[in-house]
C-alpha cells in the first residue's frame, strides 16, 4: 500500500472533498485525524468510514482560524498517534458577496478560514515534521486563484492566489528538512459547499458550467482524491513548491 | 497494478528518463511500446521493460517524420490493439548563443520537440477517440517557464508545449481524452542538462534548488504515473513541475 502507517490531518474532513481524500488515504494505509468545525454529523460518518477500513480515525473539532485550536489540534494527533506525515490544509470559507457590499467581518472570516489558517496549521506541524525529517503538506487551492474573476469571489479567490504564494515560500523554506509543500486547484465542483454558497439566481448557469469544461462535467469530491494521494506518496519525489490545476481543463479555454 | 493491460506508447524510450518511466510503468502492468530514433537504445529499454513483468515492442522513429509516426501508433495497434497512453519525452536539446544560431539548427529543434509532438500527440488522439479513452502525457521542462542562456530554441520548444497542451485539452476532453504536461528540471542524466562538464555551475544549481539536489530520471516515474493513470481523471491541460521546487527561489545563478 502506498501509505502504509502513516498518519494525516484531513482539514475540512466532514464534507465532500476533504472526506474522499480521508477515504482514498485511509485506503492505502494511514490513519487519519478528522478535522471538522461545524459538520459534526459529516465528520463522525468520515470516521466512521475510515474505521471501516481497518484504519484509526481520531475525531477532532477545530476552528482552523485560531492558533490555540489548531495547536491542540496537531498536539492530539501527534498524541494519539505518535507521528504525522501528511497535513492536508483543506478546511475553506466560500463567501459570497459584491466588492461594494463586503463588510470587514465578512472578509476577515474568508481570509482567516483560508489563509491564516493554512499558515498557522503549517507552522504548527512543522516541527513535528522537521524533527521526522519527513513531511508532506498539501493545500487545496482553486481555480480561482488562476481566474479569479467571478461576480462576489473578491476573498475566496483572494485567499486562494495567496495560498498558492504561501505554498511556494513555505517549500521554499522547509524543503531542507525533508517536508514537501504542495498544492492543487479543483475546479468547478459538485460539493454541498459549491451548492450552499450559490446564489440562486445563478442556478442557470451552473447546469451551463458543465458546458464551460473540456470535460463536459463539474468535478466530484472524488476526483481529488487521487491528485491528493499523489502528493502524499513518495511517488512525488522531487515535486515542490507547485500547485496544479484539477479542473477538467476549464482554466485552460482563452 | 495501477496499469494493468494498458498499453503504452514511450517515444524517446531510449533515454533515461524514458527508459525508466517504461520500466515503471511495466512493473505497473502496462505493455509498452518503446519508440526512438535509437533503435538498440529501444531494444535495450524494452528488454527492461519485459524484464520486469510485460511485454515490450522495440519501434524505430523519427518523430519528425508524419509517415514514421503513423506507423509506430499502428505497430502499437497491430501489437496489442490498442492505445491507452502516450507518454512522449524524445526532444532534441540545443544549446548556441542566439547571434550564432544558424537556421538550420533552430528548425531541427522546432521539428523534433514541436512538430515531434503534434503528430505522436495527433496519431493517438484518432486512436483514443474511437475507444473513447486515453491519457496523453508530454515531457517538457522548466526551460519552458523560464530563460537559459543559449538555449532560446529549445526554451521556445519546451514553452510551446505548455500551450500546445491547452488548446489540445480543451478539444479532446469530451473524448475522454486528458494531456498533461511534466516539467521536468536539471535532471542528473547524460544529458547536457546535468552538467556534468561545469561542476561550477552544476554546484551553484543544486545550492538554489530547494531540495538541495537535481532530479533523478526516477524522480520522473511517480508523476508520469499519475497522469497516466485514473488518479489523474480530472485533471487535463495543465503542467507539473517536477524540478524540487526551484520555482519557489529567487534566481541565485550567476551566469
Amino acid at each position: 500500500m502506498r501509505l502504509d502507517n502513516r498518519v494525516a490531518i484531513v482539514t475540512g474532513a466532514g464534507t465532500g472533498i476533504g472526506r474522499e481524500i480521508c477515504y482514498s488515504y485511509a485506503k492505502e494505509g494511514a490513519d487519519v485525524a478528522v478535522v471538522y468545525s461545524s459538520s459534526r454529523a459529516g465528520a463522525e460518518e468520515t470516521v466512521a468510514g475510515v474505521e471501516a477500513m481497518g484504519r484509526r480515525a481520531l475525531l477532532i473539532q477545530a476552528n482552523i482560524a485560531d492558533p490555540v485550536q489548531i495547536k491542540n489540534m496537531v498536539d492530539v494527533t501527534y498524541k494519539e498517534f505518535g507521528r504525522i506525515d501528511i497535513l492536508v490544509n483543506n478546511a475553506a470559507a466560500r463567501n459570497n458577496a459584491g466588492l461594494l457590499d463586503y463588510s470587514v467581518e465578512y472578509w476577515d472570516e474568508c481570509i482567516n478560514t483560508n489563509l491564516r489558517g493554512c499558515f498557522l496549521a503549517m507552522q504548527a506541524v512543522a516541527p513535528i515534521m522537521m524533527k521526522q525529517k519527513y513531511g508532506k503538506i498539501i493545500n487545496v487551492a482553486s481555480v480561482m486563484g488562476y481566474r479569479p474573476a467571478m461576480e462576489g469571489r473578491a476573498a475566496y479567490a483572494s485567499s486562494k492566489t495567496a495560498m498558492m504564494a504561501l505554498t511556494k515560500s513555505a517549500a521554499a523554506e522547509l524543503a531542507q528538512y525533508g517536508i514537501f509543500v504542495n498544492a492543487f486547484a479543483p475546479g468547478t465542483i459538485a460539493t454541498p459547499i459549491a451548492y450552499q454558497s450559490v446564489d440562486p439566481k445563478m442556478a442557470v448557469s451552473l447546469e451551463r458550467l458543465n458546458n464551460c469544461v473540456p470535460q463536459r462535467r463539474r468535478g466530484e469530491a472524488g476526483d481529488m482524491a487521487g491528485p491528493a494521494l499523489f502528493l502524499a506518496t513518495d511517488e512525488s519525489s522531487y515535486v515542490n513548491g507547485v500547485c496544479f490545476l484539477v479542473d477538467g481543463g476549464w482554466a485552460a479555454v482563452d | 497494478m495501477r496499469l494493468k493491460d494498458k498499453v503504452v506508447i514511450i517515444t524517446g524510450g531510449a533515454s533515461e528518463t524514458g527508459r525508466a518511466i517504461a520500466t515503471g510503468f511495466a512493473g505497473e502492468g502496462a505493455r509498452i511500446v518503446v519508440a526512438d530514433i535509437n533503435i538498440a537504445g529501444a531494444q535495450e529499454t524494452a528488454a527492461a521493460a519485459t524484464k520486469a513483468g510485460q511485454k515490450a515492442l522495440a519501434v524505430d522513429v523519427d518523430v519528425s517524420v508524419q509517415a514514421q509516426v503513423e506507423s509506430m501508433v499502428e505497430a502499437a495497434v497491430a501489437a496489442f490493439g490498442r492505445v491507452d497512453v502516450l507518454v512522449h519525452a524524445a526532444s532534441v536539446f540545443l544549446s548556441v548563443p542566439m547571434l550564432e544560431c544558424t537556421l538550420e539548427q533552430w528548425n531541427r529543434v522546432q521539428d523534433v520537440n514541436i512538430r515531434g509532438t503534434m503528430l505522436c500527440t495527433q496519431a493517438v488522439c484518432r486512436v483514443m477517440k474511437e475507444q473513447n479513452y486515453g491519457k496523453i502525457v508530454l515531457v517538457s521542462s522548466t526551460a519552458g517557464f523560464r530563460g537559459r542562456v543559449g538555449q532560446q530554441a529549445y526554451c521556445a520548444s519546451r514553452g510551446a508545449l505548455l500551450a500546445f497542451t491547452k488548446s489540445v485539452g480543451l478539444q479532446m476532453g469530451r473524448y475522454g481524452i486528458t494531456i498533461n504536461t511534466l516539467a521536468a528540471g536539471y535532471l542528473d542524466t547524460d544529458s547536457c542538462e546535468s552538467l556534468k562538464d561545469e561542476p561550477e555551475l552544476r554546484k551553484e544549481r543544486i545550492a538554489n534548488n530547494p531540495m538541495r539536489r537535481l532530479g533523478e530520471p526516477e524522480d520522473m516515474v511517480g508523476p508520469a504515473l499519475f497522469l497516466a493513470s485514473d488518479d489523474s481523471k480530472y485533471v487535463t491541460g495543465t503542467t507539473l513541475a517536477v524540478d524540487g521546487g526551484i520555482a519557489a527561489f529567487v534566481s541565485g545563478v550567476d551566469f
